[in-house]
């Protein structure tokens, strides 16, 4: 089974989210988004908001601190307009001067190719960053784009399993040449509707673990780290976490 | 039936013996039909014709595998052994059906490499970059 990343789903929940509030704070990881450890949870007070899963704050949670565990760099690709229209709340004890910011480099990409291109290339780098996150992974690779480079039907999926096997080989070259404590994670992340993500065959075909969004009734969000064995998913950890006054919050965590 | 994952660590360690003695044994070769079924066959044979070419990057050392089909076209698909092949039967066969543990062209990657019988290519880190870029 080949080595690799891990991979963030989010259940697009339309309505409303209510709001609970805690305190991030790092806990190492490899191979998986870091879960934050747990704070002693505060007073929460419904508050009604559009559509938010709070993934992307998570992955830039995630980024902060595997930048902080490992003084190494870390890679955030996004989509720039995405980004700006919803940028991502901090924890409340990070402090959005901070120099370890600084070395969260973002890497703006508009499609698949762009990803192609980044990995293809990734050998000409003199150093690695100790993680790459691909944000909204689903969303780069357009139907229509797709099936005309493949002459194919499927040609969306295709692009998606060649793109997937080009990271998995790219990483695997740069951990190659790492030391063990800096080595390279790779943390993908999109959204689905439904119980069971379509692409979930492809998926599991390169990551090692998943990990799953969902709203609870109270509003909050509950994500779910489950280790794939096989066909299999395995043992399984969760946080529940909720957006308030602008901040990522933890709520509880378990194990 | 056996899981995939163990299939593959039992295939994993027949491809080491291999390497290691540079040859493949008659139980080596009863495993891997074992494992792999009429793939395996498919993949000596391109194997034999010298269908197996590793391109090498310096001064990198990234490397893929590029094997020749066996359709008259002789078409050439990008290979990385391990997991993933850029023909259309990894993807339906082992990607989406999950009929088999991997294509003949990932075999016949990890056997010419086992018994010493690839063409290797060497190439700069820009050129393989591009090729890469081009999956």
């Amino acid at each position: 089974m080949p080595s690799g990343g891990a991979f963030l789903r989010a259940r697009d929940r339309r309505g409303w989210h209510p709001q609970g509030c805690w305190k991030a704070s790092s806990r190492p990881g490899q191979g998986k988004a870091v879960l934050p450890r747990p704070y002693r949870s505060l007073p929460s007070s419904p508050v009604l908001l559009p559509g938010i899963s709070g993934k992307t704050s998570l992955l830039f949670q995630f980024a902060i601190n595997r930048a902080s565990e490992t003084n190494g760099d870390v890679v955030f690709i996004c989509n720039k307009r995405r980004l700006e229209y919803k940028p991502p709340f901090l924890s409340q004890d990070v402090d959005p001067a901070a120099e370890l910011l600084e070395r969260i480099q973002m890497k703006y990409i508009e499609d698949y190719e762009g990803i192609t291109k980044y990995f293809a290339a990734f050998h000409l780098y003199k150093s690695f960053p100790t993680a790459i996150i691909i944000d909204d992974f689903g969303d780069l690779f357009v139907d229509r784009s797709c099936q005309h480079k493949y002459g194919n039907a499927r040609g969306r999926d295709l692009a998606m399993a060649r793109t997937m096997a080009l990271c998995q080989d790219a990483i695997a070259y740069a951990n190659q040449k790492q030391q063990a404590q800096r080595l390279c994670n790779l943390l993908l992340a999109d959204t689905h509707q439904g119980d069971n993500p379509r692409l979930l065959f492809i998926y599991k075909r390169w990551v090692q673990c998943l990990l799953t969004i969902q709203g609870d009734i109270s509003g909050s969000f509950i994500l779910n780290n489950s280790s794939i064995s096989g066909n299999h998913l395995g043992k399984t950890r969760t946080a529940k976490y909720s957006i308030a006054l602008q901040s990522l919050l933890l709520e509880v965590f378990e194990s | 039936m056996t899981s995939p994952a163990v299939s593959i660590t039992v295939a994993d360690a027949v491809w080491e013996q291999i390497k290691s003695s540079r040859s493949a044994s008659d139980d080596h070769l009863s495993i891997l039909h074992f494992l792999f079924g009429r793939n395996l066959e498919r993949a000596t044979r391109i194997v034999d014709q010298g269908g197996v070419r590793k391109v090498s990057a310096a001064p990198s050392g990234r490397s893929f595998f590029l094997v020749v089909g066996e359709s008259k076209r002789k078409e050439e698909y990008i290979c990385f052994p391990e997991h993933h092949c850029t023909c259309y039967s990894f993807f339906y066969d082992v990607v989406n059906r999950g009929e088999h543990l991997c294509c003949k062209h990932q075999i016949a990657a990890r056997l010419a490499e086992a018994v010493g019988e690839v063409v290797e290519v060497e190439v700069s880190d820009e050129q393989l970059a591009t090729m890469l870029s081009k999956l």
